[in-house]
């Protein structure tokens, strides 16, 4: 290198200052402007940035008011705090539920502390795992508003300090002076709070403790009485069950324990290619239940008649009773004969059973089922249950001392018996006029109204108790939440008024501790203790009974009310549950109503068969003793000739929002015939008045009628949604009934395109679900469990009425056959998630789409709401937002209800912060203006994979259950994955000779296969078709 | 307009013995001068039915679609029906002016204005519908196939509702454009019958500075042309498409591949006969009974005797595919259509589509003016009828029947189709007040040929001729 210079300025060779200032700069020119910006005049480019910014910010602040809602995040580090919480991930407790009717051990789930969700507890020997509608919704109860914040005195808000002091001085007080006490409960199957009470009683001997229920079934303690020498209700073992033989008994729907019933019944009801075999179930009733339209046989009967029915019965199957009679129906004498025929052929294998609350039908049940040698075998009275153990005799004692004004304190223990029992005003001028009234209500109730104080109990979901459903079985309840309110569980309540402060964990923990062969951490673990261990027990002495059965004084005349328990709202403690008020009717697919059931023959008679629309229906004045109401109605087909039935449970008046004033209260018309309830009454008449009323009806019915038969149709179409057979020919042939899917799967499986090879989603998973149409008895429980998982909205009345419900699954109800008597088909229908799906190839934005598991999935992001996925889609399961149910709308709240001009639009149940706390956090809540529907539960498909990826492992067989899955009573519903040939859903598909797919000649490809019913007859069907009546 | 030869034994197509300069101030004239009461009273009327589609949508928007009477089964309701009504009342626009014009009917020239005047404001009134029967209006622009950072995600190519979105919106720009196109000179025109500066101004920007030279109309006449021959296949392909929502879909009563022809037939049936109720009142009220005369009327309800005939054919059609198919979800949507709960609406469209335009074999009645008005307004009903039985007819009873709802509209969803009517009718009065209502230019391109007094001279000259020996050549056959 050399060191020569090379320079090519005078400056460079000099090095002047100037020269070297500029030789610093990488550009020989002039950079103030740039450097200096606040010198200058701004440049074009400047000016373009500044406009170009500040627009967008203006743009950015102005035009996208968005609310901010406040959250706090779940992140810190809470496992050192509450080291069993982890955000995100659900926390499951077993606990109990148990309304003195139903009962069901239950694993609640609970997500960030919030229980969100009741599941059926699998390992209960009890229950196995179902739930019913009830249990399903109770978890909404939970949040409901307007359960008490605080208790209360003279309706107004106190503290528990000072309602104890001053309701304990007046008990000390009146105890003192002599004065009597009546404490009035439900059923008592709660341990603790019996005991609570037996020290109340023991404390103050002057206290009376009547115990009722608003739905009796006292009858059947006391025939059981008079038959077996004590007041119990036996078990009754519908799986050793080859002939069940039903008189107005809901026992799948609305009967004692009735998930418990329900597995055992189905157990014996589902015949396989290797094992066809099935009870045979005959049904008397006066108006149709799932019951009824799960039975093989149905005969329509009078109430009046039952026990005439029952006579003939016993005495043809050989018991030594006078006075047969002939009864009015053809059918139903038909019927006897045959079910004494059958009876007798299964002795010792069979069940007669009633739940009509009348001394003398209970007598004749018990004549029967002893005559037949049924005890032991499957009725067994030596589990015996202690639900139901409400007293009408010392509710008609307690109502006429009430009267005579000789109790001087009333303590209504969660009863409200001024709405739901006949004795409204006695109780209600009764509590008005004590020296004390307490009511440990958890809403100011009717009863509780008038109340001086209430005591408001705690939900059961923040509760610590033990049931005993029966005798040595123990149902445990904890808590899973600590209270929402200032509220106290009942028993602590009465043990505070006693002085006792110990807290309720603590009483139940020694009670537990105390009982012999329990553990309390067993019972903290398992939810239950105890044991069901099958027993015999003794059996009923025969003529006893009959000894007890006397004539009838009086017979029956005009039209016959029958007053019955819906599957939904029961006797209406639940009425303010929107869920369950949603629920249809399983049978009349009505919801938010009670209506007056009227028979086909007599509407027809009465040209009230044809309406203007299917959904504005007649309304009709019912008398009854004097006393009317006017009530809608409702066609109810197989509902026996002269009958009416009114559910009860509804005309709530302090329910709540949902609740009150839905339908009308029909307890004032029970009445009590020698101290026993009767929930039906003769010498009623109707009248139809000239008014329609719009009924929040799910399914039209009015279709079957003849104004819409169109003329010169064949009658006989449609057979294949709805696929059924006799297990005579599906002995003969498993593929009996489903004879078509052969030419189906031939004819309709090519392609115009050849060449043209659909995505068979042979890898991976391919998710699919098989649905037994015979095990499905149409209880509901699916609906709620699916609209609670998925936060299906409650849309009102007014909107089911529009036929704007939201529920993703339905259960379709066809007819079948002679409406006067018709058989039901229960079908659960949900998306059916087609591999050719109709709907994915017309949404314009590609909002919904399939996934490589083979579900029909949806973007709800990515919905605009055109709707024409919901027009094409051939199930009509697909469901459009209407309105804002949930708050979930980004123009802010124009349905919350609170406008009073948009009512009718819109009523609102899931606005409330407190209500929306149910909501599931995996399942994202829909704004309006959007389609949704079933997605298999892909909420607990991922949760599935994610636990089997994390244990390094293939998904098995059961691993994921969907919503409906779980919640039904009778596994009806089997979820799994097609592809994994060992799974369940696979072998059917595979190999039952019972599987077909809805329409599945339309080549839709749809991935729930539904199992052909079939029912227990001899005969073959009445040629099947849908909604059309024999003309 | 070349004009070429035509018989003079045709009936003449503009009335009056008018000179060109008679031709410019006769459909000029209701654009200048004061505001007659008449006109004003009637465009308030309609502006208020207008406010209430406005209040009506507004309604709808902040609360819902569950203010409507659609439901789970029937998603398409009035919604849709509206939609298609209007689409194809849009229809006639482009046949007069684009088809007639490649076919040389010269009777299009007295009534193509107003026809695709009626065709843009159809076509807007149309739009409103897809539009706000999305359940999320304020996200409609996913419906466009734009560019976008979310993968890009695009719109699903394969659903009709998106070729309607091109569809539609290529008509209804290519309507425009022609509408505009031919309003150019005829802007010029009125502006230069200007006599304020402001008027001259606005016409002047509105003609687009149009001096007439020979230049601008042999680029005028290209245009026209290029323009008429694009619209012509769109006046097949819109109402085909729209026909594929339903066809393509799997609802039955929908899934037939008669739609295209018969939709197409249909439209034109209806959209005819909204030129003519508009057509009548137009001619009556602004007195251009010399511009849209018998002929034209005739004319026009000779298309309409045909297309209805064919839309009949279409009824009868699916009626005998629906029974030959033994498909049994086909036969019964259309035993139902017949004979189910909304048997009315099939009766009403079978009466004023099929049975009622038969009166149109008669010469007597096709040249009635009363006649002819009461069948526009029984054609446009029976064809909304039409629309109805197929999308509400068909959807509310489908595959499986306990979905089988009956449907009844709620006031918001009449509101709003009311209210299209007041807007429809709000843009046509301003349209005739304010813009040359019959294209001059276009009108006075077939004076020399069809005006009456050039006819009676040629009819004159043939006399002379002899040239028909054994015909009457007498004008009164005109009548």
């Amino acid at each position: 290198m050399s060191n020569k210079k090379y320079w090519s300025s005078l400056d460079e060779m000099n090095e002047t200052p100037t020269y070297l200032e500029q030789a610093s700069k990488e550009f020989n020119v002039d950079t103030t402007a740039i450097e200096e910006n606040n010198e200058v005049e701004p440049s074009r480019r400047d000016f373009l940035k500044a406009m170009g910014f500040s627009v967008s910010v203006a743009a950015l602040a102005s035009a996208c008011k968005i609310p901010v809602k406040n959250a706090i995040p779940y992140t810190f580090d809470l496992r050192n705090a509450v080291p069993e919480i982890v955000p995100g991930v659900a926390e499951y407790f077993a606990t109990t539920y148990c309304d003195g009717s139903d009962f069901a051990n239950l694993l609640v789930k609970t997500r960030e502390g919030r229980p969100i969700k009741i599941e059926g507890n699998n390992e209960s020997p009890l229950t196995l795992g179902g739930t019913n509608a009830r249990m399903q919704a109770s978890v909404l109860s939970l949040y409901d508003v307007t359960r008490l914040h605080k208790p209360r005195k003279n309706n107004k808000d106190a503290d528990w300090k000072t309602i104890d002091a001053e309701i304990t001085q007046k008990l000390d007080s009146i105890s003192k002076s002599g004065g009597k006490i009546a404490l009035v409960t439900g059923s008592l199957s709660s341990v603790i709070t019996k005991k609570a009470i037996d020290k109340f009683s023991a404390k103050y001997p002057t206290t009376t403790v009547v115990s009722y229920d608003a739905i009796s079934q006292y009858a059947v303690r006391k025939a059981n009485q008079i038959s077996l020498g004590s007041p119990i209700i036996p078990s009754i073992n519908f799986d050793k069950a080859d002939v069940i033989v039903g008189f107005n008994t809901d026992f799948l729907g609305t009967g004692i324990s009735n998930i418990e019933n329900a597995k055992k019944y189905i157990a014996n009801r589902i015949p396989t290619k290797e094992n066809p075999k099935m009870s045979r179930h005959h049904q008397f009733q006066s108006t149709m239940t799932i019951t009824g339209a799960t039975a093989d046989y149905r005969y329509p009967i009078k109430p009046s008649e039952e026990k005439q029915a029952l006579i003939n019965l016993l005495a043809a199957v050989g018991g030594s009773i006078s006075g047969t009679k002939n009864l009015s129906g053809k059918d139903a004498n038909e019927g006897i004969a045959k079910v004494a025929k059958e009876l007798l052929s299964a002795k010792g294998k069979s069940v007669v059973i009633s739940s009509t609350n009348d001394l003398q039908i209970q007598l004749l049940v018990n004549a029967i089922n002893g005559t037949l040698g049924n005890y032991g075998t499957v009725i067994d009275t030596a589990n015996t249950y202690n639900l139901k153990t409400g007293n009408d005799e010392s509710l008609a004692t307690l109502a006429n001392d009430l009267k005579a004004g000789s109790y001087k304190a009333i303590i209504l223990i969660g009863t409200n018996p001024v709405y739901n029992t006949a004795y409204s005003e006695i109780f209600k001028n009764a509590i008005k006029s004590a020296e004390l009234s307490v009511s440990t209500a958890d809403r100011p109730d009717e009863s509780a109204q008038y109340c001086q104080y209430i005591a408001p109990n705690s939900h059961y979901l923040e509760s610590w108790d033990i049931i005993s459903p029966k005798t040595g079985f123990y149902g445990f309840v904890q808590p899973t939440i600590s209270p929402l309110f200032d509220t106290r569980q009942t028993a602590e309540s009465l043990a505070s008024w006693l002085g006792d402060n110990t807290p309720i964990a603590t009483v139940v923990q020694n009670e537990i501790t105390s009982m012999t062969g329990a553990n309390y951490q067993t019972a903290v673990q398992q939810g239950f203790f105890g044991n069901v261990t099958a027993g015999s027990g003794a059996s009923a002495n025969v003529s006893a009974s009959i000894a007890g059965v006397s004539a009838d004084a009086n017979p029956a005349k005009g039209m016959e009310v029958l007053f019955y328990e819906k599957v939904a709202i029961g006797d209406g403690s639940l009425a303010n549950n929107p869920f369950l008020q949603e629920m249809p009717d399983p049978v009349a697919k009505v919801t938010w109503d009670n209506y007056v059931c009227i028979p086909y023959a007599f509407a027809k008679e009465k040209g009230i068969d044809s309406m203007p629309s299917d959904k504005n229906v007649a309304v009709a004045k019912v008398t009854i003793n004097g006393k009317s109401l006017e009530l809608p109605v409702v066609v109810q087909f197989g509902q026996a000739a002269g009958t009416l039935a009114i559910a009860l449970g509804y005309g709530r008046e302090k329910a709540g929002k949902a609740g009150d004033l839905v339908g009308k209260n029909v307890y004032p018309f029970l009445k009590s015939s020698n101290g026993i309830t009767s929930y039906n009454i003769d010498g009623a008449t109707i009248e139809f008045i000239s008014k329609t009323y719009e009924l929040g009806l799910n399914q039209t019915y009015h279709t079957l009628m003849e104004d819409n038969n169109l003329p010169g149709r064949s009658m006989k179409y449609r057979g294949e949604i709805v696929k059924e057979t006799t297990l005579a020919d599906y002995k003969k042939d498993e593929h009996a009934g489903n004879l078509d899917r052969k030419e189906i799967k031939e004819k309709f499986s090519h392609s115009l395109y050849d060449g043209y090879k659909p995505n068979d989603y042979k890898q991976g998973h391919h998710w699919g679900m098989v649905v037994d149409l015979n095990a499905c008895i149409g209880c509901g429980s699916c609906v709620v469990s699916c609209s609670i998982e998925n936060n299906v909205p409650v849309v009102g009345k007014r909107q089911v009425y529009r036929s704007q419900e939201m529920q993703w699954m339905r259960i379709d109800r066809y007819y079948n056959g002679n409406p006067d008597n018709p058989d039901v088909s229960f079908q659960p229908m949900m998306c059916q998630h087609c591999n050719n799906a109709p709907c994915e190839n017309v949404c314009p934005v590609n909002a919904t789409n399939h996934s490589s598991e083979g579900l029909n999935q949806m973007a709800y992001n990515r919905c605009i709401g055109t709707r024409y996925c919901a027009n094409n889609c051939p199930y009509k399961v697909r469901r459009f937002n209407w309105l804002d149910y949930q708050g979930a709308d980004s123009f802010g709240k124009f349905n919350d209800g609170k406008r009073s001009f948009t009512d009718t639009e819109s009523q609102s149940y899931m606005f409330e912060d407190l209500t929306r706390m149910v909501l599931n956090p995996d399942v994202v809540t829909r704004s309006r203006g959007v389609i949704e529907k079933c997605s298999f539960c892909v909420q607990r498909i991922q949760e599935g994979k994610l636990v089997a990826k994390k244990e390094n492992r293939t998904l098995k067989d059961g691993d994921v259950k969907t919503a409906c899955q779980t919640a039904c009573p009778t596994n009806a519903i089997t979820f799994g994955d097609q592809n994994n040939k060992e799974s369940v859903v696979a072998k059917t598909f595979e190999n039952s000779g019972r599987n077909y797919y809805v329409l599945e000649e339309q080549h839709f490809l749809s991935a729930v296969g539904y199992q052909v019913k079939v029912r227990n007859k001899d005969e073959e069907p009445a040629e099947f078709f849908i909604n059309k009546p024999n003309a | 307009m070349a004009s070429h030869f035509e018989s003079p034994l045709r009936e003449p197509l503009i009335n009056g013995n008018k000179t060109y300069k008679d031709i410019t101030n006769d459909i000029v004239r209701p654009t200048t001068g004061k505001i007659q009461p008449k006109w004003l009273f009637w465009t308030s009327v309609s502006a208020a039915v207008a406010g209430l589609f406005v209040f009506c949508i507004t309604w709808e928007v902040c609360f819902g679609i569950g203010t409507w009477g659609a439901n789970k089964t029937v998603g398409w309701a009035w919604d849709i029906t509206n939609f298609v009504w209007w689409i194809g009342i849009g229809h006639a626009g482009t046949l007069i002016s684009a088809i007639l014009l490649l076919f040389r009917q010269k009777w299009r020239t007295g009534v193509n204005r107003a026809a695709e005047a009626m065709t843009i404001f159809a076509v807007i009134c149309a739009g409103q519908f897809p539009i706000f029967h999305m359940g999320r209006v304020w996200d409609a622009f996913f419906i466009f196939p734009y560019p976008n950072t979310r993968g890009p995600l695009w719109v699903n190519f394969t659903s009709p509702l998106l070729w309607d979105v091109f569809a539609i919106s290529t008509y209804f720009t290519v309507s425009l454009l022609f509408w505009y196109t031919g309003l150019v000179p005829d802007f010029a025109t009125i502006r230069d019958q200007s006599k304020t500066k402001g008027r001259w101004n606005f016409y002047n920007f509105l003609s687009f500075g149009w001096i007439g030279t020979a230049k601008h109309w042999e680029r005028w006449e290209s245009l026209s042309l290029i323009l008429a021959g694009l619209s012509t296949p769109l006046v097949l392909s819109v109402h085909t498409i729209v026909s594929f929502d339903f066809a393509t879909s799997i609802v039955p009563g929908w899934h037939t591949t008669i739609m295209p022809p018969y939709f197409v037939a249909g439209a034109i049936f209806s959209g005819f006969a909204m030129v003519l109720t508009l057509m009548l009142v137009a001619r009556h009220v602004m007195d251009l009974k010399d511009y849209i005369t018998l002929a034209h009327i005739e004319s026009m309800n000779k298309v309409m005797l045909l297309t209805g005939t064919m839309v009949g054919i279409a009824y009868l059609t699916e009626l005998f595919t629906a029974w030959y198919s033994g498909n049994m979800y086909e036969s019964y949507a259309f035993a139902n259509r017949a004979m189910g709960p909304y048997w009315w609406s099939y009766f009403g469209m079978m009466f004023c589509n099929l049975v009622s335009p038969q009166v149109f074999w008669f010469r007597k009645l096709r040249r009635n003016i009363g006649v002819t008005f009461a069948m526009s307004i029984l054609i446009n009903i029976g064809m909304w009828f039409e629309r109805f039985v197929i999308i509400v007819t068909s959807l509310h009873r489908d595959y499986l029947p306990s979905s089988w709802v009956y449907y009844s509209p709620s006031w918001v969803e009449i509101g709003i189709f009311v209210g299209t009517i007041g807007l429809f009718m709000t843009l046509f009065l301003m349209f005739c007040r304010f813009f040359p209502a019959i294209a001059i230019a276009e009108v006075k391109s077939i004076l020399k040929v069809s005006g009456n007094q050039y006819r009676q001279g040629q009819l004159d000259e043939l006399k002379d001729q002899k040239v028909y020996d054994n015909v009457s050549v007498d004008s009164k056959n005109w009548d």
